[in-house]
């Protein structure tokens, strides 16, 4: 009616239009939903699910799940689209709808065969089914046996596999749990504890970067329900999970896994570690700045 | 704590990744504020003015939604923004990267209104009776009288949101939109050199803000100068 009314809503519709711009200019949205297989996953993980920085768009998703991911929405006859979100997001997005399913290295969990649609078992290599204890490179092999750990400090992640492994087959050890493995592993160079249990894929990431870190010699023996990864779909969409599953059974027989993780773990190791060389000592060749010659 | 490595660890991932820092990460955070807060401040206008309207419902309204917003977390509000609205609006058809800015937009929004509502209300009341009593009409009481002496309280507190906006961005790296925190995320999550990733980005915050607040404050000074009191 008044002018300051007719003032209002030419403001609002003019707000309108320019986030309505905003929206186009922006990389457009997917209008073909119907032919797109969307994925979340948590890019933070290598080698099963990491950014080659080097690529931009969908192509600097990769790792071992991206290989699956890519493998499956091929199968079906989609085109791929990765949703890149952390781990706790994934399973939200898949609840929601927001994502088809979430495949980020997840292991069989009772409470999350509850809560979602779990496919059969897919085999990343040996990330799962070897699980290690590192160390620091002085104490080297020193670990072989479960007695050897008798009141020594391991860490292990919360919740994890690594951590049921530990309160199982190192009874006596003084179990130490770490919020994330980035962190546990200043922990462990910090001496918080002497020892910390991973998977093995991990472990090669961590020594290809650090020097500093070794196998301590010690290998957990691992139950084959562990060993695996599951690709975790909403509760309820019985016929996506069959389809997953037909799709896993090929690639499974077609051995195709194996190569997919060596390839990965080729790729997480020199992306992170090129054209770094380290004299014998362990060191970085630095300049003038380093200086760890104390513990002669 | 060995620290002997942590230096040539940083110049390693700076010489690697340096673009995904600074040319990836700071762009974008930078992107996500300047949207922020420029949607922000014009959708924060409107709410101030619609807070301060006649009608009782509107201001009421309004007022909920400033509770709301102000209330709850960002990152719930980020979390609604991007798996619900999409689903409840799906004729948008924005991209991931619009849904967040958008949820910052209206995050923003919610605290510049009441900035400048504030800014408003602070002017002394007898500068509008007394205009009124000179014969300016109300309009002509806000434009000439009220709002050039509220813009002295609003601007610098509006330069604090942009920094502080600048920080939170570093949310979206939840869902992994290029600022720097997911700089952070990736070369962390594919070197497993978190810590150095960590100092790195952190040092990158530090360089943004720092010269901001210290602009912020020379504002300030400058606009407090000429005040009555």
């Amino acid at each position: 009616m008044s002018m300051k009314m007719k003032k209002v809503i030419a403001l609002t519709l003019a707000l309108c239009l320019m986030l309505a711009a905003l929206a186009a200019c922006g990389d457009g949205g997917k209008s073909d939903s119907g032919n797109v297989l969307k994925v979340a996953t948590s890019p933070d993980f290598a080698p099963m699910a990491f950014v080659d920085t080097s690529k931009s768009g969908q192509d600097q998703y990769v790792g071992f799940d991206m290989m699956l991911a890519k493998y499956i929405a091929e199968e079906m006859g989609k085109e791929l689209v990765i949703m890149p979100m952390s781990f706790e997001a994934c399973t939200t997005a898949v609840s929601m709808g927001t994502v088809d399913m979430a495949i980020s290295g997840f292991s069989w969990r009772e409470d999350r065969e509850e809560g979602f649609n779990l496919s059969d078992f897919y085999y990343p290599g040996d990330n799962e089914s070897d699980q290690v204890v590192i160390t620091l490179k002085e104490n080297e092999g020193k670990f072989s046996s479960p007695e050897d750990f008798n009141g020594v400090k391991v860490g292990a992640q919360t919740g994890s596999l690594q951590e049921s492994l530990c309160q199982e087959q190192l009874p006596d050890c003084e179990l130490v749990t770490i919020g994330e493995l980035g962190t546990g592993l200043l922990q462990l160079k910090n001496g918080d504890f002497e020892a910390m249990a991973v998977a093995k894929g991990q472990a090669d990431v961590f020594m290809s970067n650090d020097p500093a870190v070794a196998l301590s010699g010690f290998q957990f023996e691992v139950d084959e329900k562990y060993t695996a990864n599951v690709v975790v779909m909403k509760k309820g969409a019985d016929d996506l999970t069959q389809e997953v599953n037909g799709i896993l059974k090929k690639a499974y027989d077609s051995n195709v896994y194996g190569d997919w993780y060596e390839e990965a773990k080729e790729l997480a190791m020199s992306a992170t570690a090129n054209e770094v060389t380290y004299d014998d000592e362990g060191n970085a060749p630095a300049g003038d700045e380093s200086s760890s010659q104390e513990e002669e | 704590m060995d620290l002997s490595l942590l230096g040539p660890n940083i110049i390693r991932l700076l010489r690697d990744y340096w673009q995904v820092f600074l040319l990836e990460g700071v762009v974008n955070t930078l992107k996500l504020t300047a949207i922020a807060v420029l949607f922000g401040v014009i959708l924060g206008t409107l709410v101030a003015m619609a807070k301060m309207c006649r009608f009782k419902i509107v201001r009421f309204l309004i007022g909920v939604y400033i509770e709301v917003i102000r209330g709850t977390p960002i990152l719930l509000q980020l979390y609604i923004f991007y798996f619900v609205l999409p689903q409840l609006l799906p004729f948008l058809a924005l991209s991931p990267f619009m849904w967040v800015a958008l949820a910052l937009c209206i995050n923003s929004s919610a605290y510049v209104s009441e900035v400048i509502r504030a800014g408003i209300q602070a002017v002394d009341k007898g500068q509008t009776e007394a205009a009124r009593s000179l014969g300016l009409s109300g309009r002509q009481t806000m434009l000439r009288i009220v709002l050039p002496q509220a813009v002295r309280n609003i601007l610098p507190a509006l330069g604090n949101e942009f920094i502080m906006m600048l920080k939170e961005t570093s949310l979206a790296s939840t869902f992994f939109l290029g600022d720097l925190m997911t700089s952070y995320l990736l070369v962390g999550g594919a070197t497993y050199l978190r810590f150095e990733a960590l100092i790195i980005v952190g040092v990158i915050y530090l360089c943004l803000t720092f010269p901001l607040s210290k602009v912020v404050a020379a504002f300030e000074r400058r606009m407090a100068h000429g005040t009555a009191d």
